[in-house]
């Protein structure tokens, strides 16, 4: 019998975060506490449903610089010790909380024993390294793993440079492959964004697939006869999917969405603020400021509850919470299914449901737990199975050729997250760096004919220049919290690219400086400058 | 925006005893309004007020924002604190190429960007031009055209100072349409001279398609397929696009605590549909 298919696809992405220069660096806390809340719990879910026999599907995008800091040892190690504090203040938390009250002492052996689990798994279980858990799970066929663009890129504003577009893609690719051990057979391009003629790219790179937001298919240059709900093939043969705006509505919609819901826990509430500083001190940023511990004891109560009159958390309660979630959203599937199947005659609709896949553990602690409950009773349902991309491509036998819109998942639907007052003066520097590299590379065409030096220069003018061109820098000016940092990142990397052009144009390498800028901007070590010369 | 550290910065200054002309140009450089006949304890209080205040704020700012995480889409809202100058200088990089330079970018269906830079050359004809002689942008449509310089659709244009802008938004009627731009000046007797043209922009579209056919491809017999449209089976539901100005208000709420960090993301990501 047909039946709907639920494609969920999570979106793991974090811009490059990588200062070997210090034993702390805050920022480099946002993969950590991903690691922590994100990925392990996703492995876990992995783990657990494979020794259930629960057949599922799902699609992720782990993206170049996410894959290069969790493949980085120099990360692997800050992580080890950071869960190692981590661990000794859960333990002081045990016994502290016992005189407290005792919800917050369930919770505080609840964290210790996560904690450590975590840790184990991390460890011991993966050697430091959690891609080869991601690796061995599609290997073993449950999930998709895709790339995305070389450093998550925002490629409509390159659409005057083709080898800007292009070594974003290729980087993406190589990069996959060096982890992977596989070429890509999809991608998830940077903020969902297409622009009419991306897809020429992508085809000369082997992709075989996309996802665009859900107006990339209702404004397309021909309208899909299913909507959203079947893949279309642009005029280059690349398969795209869109996004259904009724998943991600009923998940995480600001108002209605469930991770709202009152049993869950609070983010705000951290004992990295709530407790006294002396005592909290050893476990925060070196410099003394505050910062997140990941040790929580406080749920949501009521949207309109302040801060301070929060209720206590109960993990058991809140495991409910996500498992009714889990079967509601499953019931809405179903419905959605039968409705979808009746109009298109039998025809399988194809239900595309994308997110950040940091939602699920670190904005929405229980999210982990809700998409586990989703996948465990999808199984065997009679209306609705759980599906991932590349079996959809291989499978469809029929296909719409389409060419979806320009579009990008931001809010409104285009580009003004990424282009707006506060960060429209970056992109001056962002084209001349391409025009600077292109003019550089073009010196040196034949690689076996330069010097190594300069080799080496120009390949590192490449990683300046892709991490300059981060989506993050301007989405953090635009939300304008941690501002400083993603300004100081993008005019580091102008500055350091404008000081490696200027040797490479004198001939003049300063090697000590050279070697320095490689040490601390380390991303992707066997980049090619000359994929810039594919003009 | 002030911080901690700046505030306590500014305060060390203060007590370092500088000069009645370094205190009143510190003041006005912090934008405080400054009397030329001040004293000099009358500048120190004036300063000492604004610190006061800074430090107000900024414990405020503290107690509605307990939360100091942060990862790319949900940076901390503890500014500064977080912020290590990793090459600890000031990072200075240049104001200008000394290229030729005029760059559209697609905002919105309604909005393009426009940034421009200029060669040595170009500056230097710019500012030889006869007092008064006024600096235009002007915007062509130039559709499905191979545009010539007068066989545009529609033409509009702007007077604009490149003494003191950069850059400019503009509004525009026609989603999906290509849009090009030249910068130049109006002559005495009324002709304009193009200095710099500009790359072509198309805006994107924001309505579903007139076309009347489906085209198809079958995979398995390698065949393609053109076929009269009935229009989609299964309808949309638009979302009418909401403003700017309601993502700075949601910005704001999140800043100020009274919404989850969560919640701005899923706005940030929410696109034509949610």
């Amino acid at each position: 019998m047909p039946k709907g298919n639920i494609l969920f696809v999570l979106h793991a992405h974090l811009p490059y975060v990588h200062h070997p220069q210090y034993d702390f660096f805050l920022e480099e806390n946002w993969l950590f506490e991903a690691i922590t809340e994100t990925y392990v719990p996703i492995l876990r879910m992995l783990r657990r449903l494979e020794s259930e026999k629960k057949k599922f599907s799902f699609t992720m995008s782990i993206t170049p610089p996410l894959m290069e800091m969790l493949a980085n040892e120099d990360l692997q190690q800050k992580y080890i010790k950071r869960m190692e504090k981590l661990i000794e203040l859960a333990e002081k938390e045990v016994s502290r909380t016992r005189s407290e009250h005792p919800k917050k002492h369930k919770m505080a052996k609840f964290y210790l024993e996560d904690f450590k689990e975590i840790l184990y798994i991390f460890k011991e279980v993966y050697k430091g390294n959690i891609l080869t858990g991601f690796k061995e799970y599609m290997e073993k066929g449950f999930v998709d793993i895709i790339t995305s663009n070389a450093t998550h890129g925002f490629l409509p504003f390159m659409e005057q440079y083709p080898q800007a577009i292009r070594a974003q893609i290729e980087q993406g690719v190589k990069t996959y492959e060096k982890h992977m051990g596989i070429k890509p057979r999809g991608i998830w391009l940077a903020e969902c964004a297409y622009f009419p003629g991306l897809d020429k790219y992508l085809a000369e790179y082997g992709i075989e697939y996309f996802f665009v937001d859900s107006h990339g298919f209702w404004y397309a240059d021909e309208r899909p006869r299913y909507g959203v709900y079947r893949p279309v093939v642009t005029p280059n043969n690349v398969f795209v999917f869109a996004r259904d705006p009724e998943s991600s509505e009923q998940v995480w919609s600001a108002d209605i969405g469930y991770p709202g819901d009152g049993r869950y826990r609070e983010f705000y509430r951290d004992i990295g603020f709530d407790r006294e500083y002396e005592y909290i001190k050893p476990y925060i940023d070196p410099s003394g400021v505050r910062t997140n511990t990941g040790i929580k004891y406080h749920k949501v109560t009521s949207k309109d509850i302040p801060q301070n009159q929060k209720e206590f958390y109960d993990i058991e309660e809140a495991r409910q919470a996500a498992k009714e979630h889990a079967l509601d959203f499953l019931k809405k599937k179903e419905a959605q299914a039968s409705h979808l199947l009746n109009l298109f005659e039998g025809l399988e609709p194809i239900i595309v449901a994308p997110f950040d896949a940091e939602l699920f553990g670190h904005w929405w602690f229980e999210g982990p737990i809700f998409l586990e409950e989703f996948m465990r009773n999808a199984y065997g349902n009679k209306y609705i199975r759980t599906m991932k991309a590349s079996d959809i491509v291989d499978i469809v036998e029929k296909v719409q050729i389409v060419t979806p819109a320009a579009s990008t998942w931001g809010a409104n639907g285009y580009n003004e997250v990424w282009l707006n007052g506060s960060n429209d003066w970056i992109y001056l520097h962002l084209h001349e760096l391409v025009e600077k590299m292109t003019e550089a590379a073009s010196k040196y065409s034949s690689p076996s004919k330069t010097p190594v030096e300069i080799r080496r220069a120009l390949n590192q003018m490449a990683r300046e220049l892709l991490l300059a061109q981060s989506s993050d820098w301007a989405f953090i000016m635009t939300t304008n919290t941690s501002v400083e940092y993603a300004v100081n990142r993008t005019k580091t990397h102008v500055k350091r690219f404008l000081e490696l052009y200027d040797m490479v144009i004198s001939g003049k390498i300063d090697m000590g400086r050279l070697s320095h800028i490689e040490w601390i901007d380390d991303i992707f070590p066997e980049i090619d400058y000359t994929m810039y010369l594919k003009v | 925006m002030s911080s901690d550290g700046n505030i306590k910065k500014l305060r060390e200054w203060l007590n370092s005893n500088p000069t009645i002309q370094e205190l009143k140009s510190k003041a006005k450089e912090l934008g405080l309004k400054v009397k030329r006949m001040m004293k000099k304890r009358e500048v120190i209080k004036l300063m000492e007020n604004y610190i006061k205040k800074q430090e107000k704020m900024n414990e405020m700012e503290n107690k509605v924002k307990p939360s100091s995480n942060s990862s790319p889409s949900h940076p901390t809202p503890e500014k500064q604190k977080s912020i290590k100058n990793p090459e600890q200088e000031e990072i200075i990089i240049p104001e200008t190429y000394n290229k030729d330079k005029l760059i559209l970018m697609p905002v919105n269906p309604n909005w393009i960007h426009l940034y421009w830079d200029f060669s040595d050359d170009t500056r230097k004809i710019l500012s030889n031009l006869p007092q008064g002689t006024r600096i235009f942008l002007r915007i062509y449509d130039v559709t499905y055209i191979e545009f010539n310089g007068n066989n545009a659709h529609r033409t509009y244009e702007i007077p604009v100072d490149i003494g003191i802008q950069k850059n400019y938004y503009l509004n525009v009627p026609m989603p999906n349409a290509d849009y090009l731009a030249e910068l130049g000046y109006v002559t005495r007797d009324g002709r304009f001279v193009a200095v710099l043209r500009s790359n072509l922009c198309r805006t994107p579209s924001n309505s579903p398609s007139q076309s009347t056919r489906e085209r198809w491809l079958d995979i398995r017999k390698k065949r393609k397929i053109v076929t009269p449209s009935d229009g989609p089976v299964v309808k949309e539901v638009e979302r009418i696009a909401g403003s700017i100005f309601k993502l700075e208000k949601e910005i704001y709420k999140t800043l100020s605590g009274k919404s989850s960090r969560w919640q701005l993301i899923s706005i940030l990501r929410s696109g034509r549909g949610i």
